[in-house]
């Protein structure tokens, strides 16, 4: 019986390592070796499902791929436009530049992925030793948000995506910087936008962005595109269900915005 | 213990590991397949207890790190589940059948299943963030898998097992069923 009471003894040692953190550096050099490891798998296995599916594709699925990333494209687009024209309007009002650019970016590949019923997060191959913080807005290499950097530690973060059921992001309409409400992640690929003031006239199909309320998010970043309303006449708030932009089982590259003050070495 | 069975069991840990952390996620189709499981029960069944162990926790512990749970949920639960594997396939299930070791995995499928439940359900001290409870729709799929998979174990290790023990019944996927 000597063996379980060693093996007993190693595990609560190996828990209370973990729950106060003193783990922490043997797990980064566990990291560290195996990350190369995990990052080629990553990469071949995505690598081959895509040649798989591309083989595999029919036309209307390749038209329809074609038409999403166009699609994605506009509403960058759409985005970018109006912020500019916001931009504009102030820098005539008040006669000073108010610099928009204060944020620089770090790419990262997704190494690790979980799409539950709950849970919607990414596992991406920068962590801590790239400026990486908890909170900063992560978003696709064409510019749609798809969520925020959730425990970063040396090597690895974590990416909360917008239909995890504990993300909360802050939203506006592409036009104007007022805030209309909280985008909160109902798993299963869904979120819904709630606290929308009856106030507030919303439309399916309309574009939705951040507001930049949160420290580390900036604002006009394409979220999402309405999709159905849920108004009643005498409530004073409604909810309206989000589509989000992009297919989060799809994503293979990300970036994280990161303030430039971070960014600098 | 020999050099070369020392290598097949850590390539066996690297492909554990690699599969649940680098592969599976990307692959949709194939997320109900979870070796580890089933590998854990083989250890357990047909090996010594420390192989089983050393097995069992340093694949747990590498699929925890990239969780990146605040704590090891993975190995503590692996560990728990060996120790009444070995438990039981010692002292109740001992005749190494197909059955004995598949009801076995069913057991551990079990616990993980109340485990995830009744932890997310009804206690605040883990972070619901970190825990996926599972749905009996995803226990029903996991368990037609590990069926699958230990069937593969079973013929798989059976090449090599044979000549290991004397009895009939550890040997070949004949003697199992």
């Amino acid at each position: 019986m000597r063996w379980w009471i060693g093996i007993a003894i190693l595990s609560i040692i190996i828990f209370f390592l973990f729950a106060f953190r003193l783990f922490q550096p043997i797990a980064n050099a566990f990291r560290f070796i195996s990350l190369p490891l995990v990052r080629t798998a990553s990469e071949w296995t995505q690598s081959g499902r895509d040649w798989v599916g591309a083989a595999t594709a029919s036309t209307d699925a390749s038209a329809r791929l074609r038409c999403e990333a166009l699609l994605n494209k506009h509403v960058v687009d759409e985005a970018e436009f109006f912020r500019l024209e916001e931009e504009n309007k102030r820098l005539r009002a008040q006669g000073n530049f108010l610099s928009t650019s204060s944020y620089d970016h770090v790419g990262a590949r997704v190494i690790g992925r979980e799409l539950t019923q709950t849970r919607a997060r990414l596992l991406i191959d920068r962590g801590t030793n790239d400026r990486l913080e908890d909170g900063q807005a992560v978003i696709t290499e064409n510019g749609l948000f798809i969520g925020r950097i959730r425990s970063p530690q040396t090597g690895v973060a974590t990416v909360e995506l917008l239909t995890d059921t504990n993300s909360r992001v802050s939203a506006a309409m592409v036009q104007g910087d007022q805030l209309i409400g909280v985008v909160e992640g109902r798993g299963n690929g869904a979120s819904v936008l709630t606290y929308i003031p009856s106030s507030v006239d919303l439309e399916a199909d309309q574009i939705i962005v951040t507001a930049g309320t949160e420290e580390k998010i900036p604002a006009h970043l394409a979220l999402g595109i309405i999709n159905a309303l849920n108004r009643k006449p005498k409530d004073p708030f409604y909810d309206a269900s989000v589509d989000p932009l992009v297919r989060f089982d799809r994503i293979s590259f990300v970036s994280v915005l990161r303030p430039s003050a971070l960014g600098a070495r | 213990m020999k050099l070369s069975r020392l290598m097949v069991w850590g390539g066996m840990a690297v492909v554990c590991i690699l599969w649940d952390v680098a592969i599976a996620p990307f692959l949709p189709g194939l997320r109900w397949v979870e070796p580890v499981l089933p590998m854990l029960l083989f250890f357990a069944m047909f090996q010594s207890v420390l192989p089983g162990f050393l097995f069992g926790g340093c694949v747990a512990l590498f699929m925890d790190l990239y969780q990146l749970a605040p704590w090891p949920g993975m190995t503590m639960f692996t560990l728990i589940y060996l120790f009444i594997l070995t438990v039981l396939s010692r002292r109740v299930l001992t005749n190494r059948s197909f059955y004995s070791a598949y009801a076995l995995l069913v057991l551990g499928r079990l616990i993980a299943f109340f485990l995830g439940l009744f932890s997310h359900g009804s206690i605040g001290l883990w972070d619901p963030a970190t825990l996926v409870p599972m749905t009996p729709s995803h226990l029903a799929a996991r368990l037609i898998m590990d069926f699958v998979l230990l069937l593969f174990i079973f013929i798989f290790s059976s090449r090599f097992q044979r000549t290991l023990h004397s009895s009939p019944t550890a040997g070949g996927l004949v003697g199992y069923f």
